[in-house]
């Protein structure tokens, strides 16, 4: 139902609260030259869910609760930041909801008929700075994004839409908390290999070396992915939903 | 089903005593970390439906794999029969094998069916087939990483899961053709805590 509710607005204008990104072309960090994957147009949401939104879901989904989660889904200190299953500072209502698994942002994904961004489209819409589609080039936009990685995590986040606006018109890429993707687990960063070590951990080929190591906000982000767990949570860690576009369909 | 899993019991090990019916234990509600939480229907190298509970009463190896897959997943194949043989000089009946694929675009049962029979797979072992929605979250709560990289090719960790007979992960073996004596005492262990009444003398 409520994808089809979903559906219909799409014929129309964006849902409430989501922005079209229009598609591009993106080169994976792991990858060659001309790997470049086409990403289509697709809807993102305008913010980060907030623990306000969190806690209706929960609500209505009480095995994601914090005392009825199941371990495998979701570390302990899922939802370490509220006091009970229902119940955080209400000063916290509108900052992002963090300490969520990587299982749980899905579930409220598809709770809306929405989904988790992939990796190549978070990285798009995340390139964008205020004014352009792509802000890599604009001189201080990186720095600015590796200043916020060398601070340390706010003991309270500030509510979402409180750092910058991008392009596309979605807010806080950067600068609020780190986010989720789908395919957080195709990331794969050399030294990957916890115990061969022989060289042939991967079949394919094509996964050996970075593409451009100038990017080194980017590697980061890439870092960080790659040593996520699925059921892992962080004090900086939260999420947003996407939905493919009627005709968004991916190459 | 339970009638199955006796007859490939039997047929591997003639020299056991009949073994008491799974059904016997009681098993109680899963442990919060079992892997056999997640939804879904899978499809074996026989066209066989189950879903992952079904595979809970037994110590299990399992990884993911794909059939076309030139060098690795082989290998990967290798290293659990070497553990299988290993672990049958002690427990005649051994343990149970599942592959998993990555590609279940391309692994059809009948695909799944022909690498069981190229590679001499016994009845213990399942090969399985989900939608692309269950073999990411399997490999997400298995902490295998993959990627599509060609038309044909996937990159992928070499991981072996040591799963107890609830379905939580016990241990997991990384790389190719590495020790395998933790693997190996990994399932001893688990099957002291779980099935010993499967046992010879």
């Amino acid at each position: 139902m409520l994808v089809l509710t979903a559906m219909l607005l799409l014929t129309l204008a964006p849902p409430p609260g989501m922005v079209k990104v229009s598609g591009g072309s993106y080169a994976p960090l792991y990858a060659r030259e001309d790997d470049r994957i086409a990403v289509g147009p697709f809807l993102l949401d305008r913010y980060a869910v907030t623990n306000e939104q969190f806690r209706e879901f929960v609500r209505a989904h009480p095995e994601w609760r914090r005392s009825k989660v199941k371990r495998v889904f979701a570390d302990v200190r899922y939802l370490g930041h509220w006091t009970g299953d229902l119940d955080f500072d209400p000063a916290l209502a509108k900052s992002p909801v963090t300490h969520v698994s990587w299982f749980a942002a899905r579930a409220y994904a598809r709770s809306l008929g929405k989904r988790l961004p992939t990796q190549a489209e978070w990285e798009l819409a995340g390139s964008a700075s205020e004014k352009r589609a792509d802000g890599t080039l604009e001189p201080g936009f990186s720095r600015r994004i590796l200043d916020w990685y060398a601070r340390p995590t706010r003991p309270a986040l500030p509510p979402v839409g409180s750092t910058y606006r991008n392009y596309y018109g979605v807010y806080d890429m950067h600068g609020l908390v780190w986010e989720w993707v789908d395919d957080f687990q195709t990331t794969m960063v050399g030294g990957e290999s916890r115990g061969g070590g022989d060289g042939d951990l991967f079949c394919g080929a094509a996964a050996a070396d970075a593409r451009d190591r100038s990017d080194y906000a980017r590697f980061m982000r890439y870092a960080f992915r790659s040593s996520l767990k699925a059921r892992y949570t962080l004090a900086n860690l939260g999420f947003r939903c996407a939905l493919d576009l009627p005709s968004g369909k991916k190459p | 089903m339970r009638a199955l899993l006796l007859a490939a019991l039997l047929f591997v090990g003639c020299s056991t005593p009949p073994p008491q019916a799974p059904a016997s234990r009681s098993p109680g509600p899963l442990p919060e970390l079992s892997i056999y939480h997640l939804p879904g229907a899978w499809t074996d190298q026989d066209g066989k439906e189950l879903t992952l509970p079904e595979l809970r009463g037994k110590v299990r190896l399992l990884a993911m794999v794909y059939t076309s897959c030139p060098q690795a997943c082989p290998r990967i194949i290798a290293d659990m029969k070497s553990i299988d043989e290993d672990l049958r000089k002690r427990h005649p009946a051994g343990v149970e094998l599942v592959l998993v694929t990555f590609d279940p675009e391309t692994d059809t049962p009948e695909r799944l069916r022909q690498l069981a029979d190229e590679q001499k797979l016994d009845p213990r072992w399942r090969l399985i087939r989900g939608d692309s929605q269950q073999v990411q979250e399997l490999a997400a709560v298995l902490g295998v990483k993959y990627r599509k990289v060609s038309a044909t090719d996937f990159a992928h960790s070499n991981l072996i899961t040591v799963l107890d007979a609830d379905g939580v992960v016990v241990h997991q073996q990384e790389g190719l053709g590495v020790e395998r004596s933790r693997s190996i005492d990994a399932v001893e262990k688990a099957l002291t805590s779980c099935c010993s009444e499967e046992e010879g003398p």
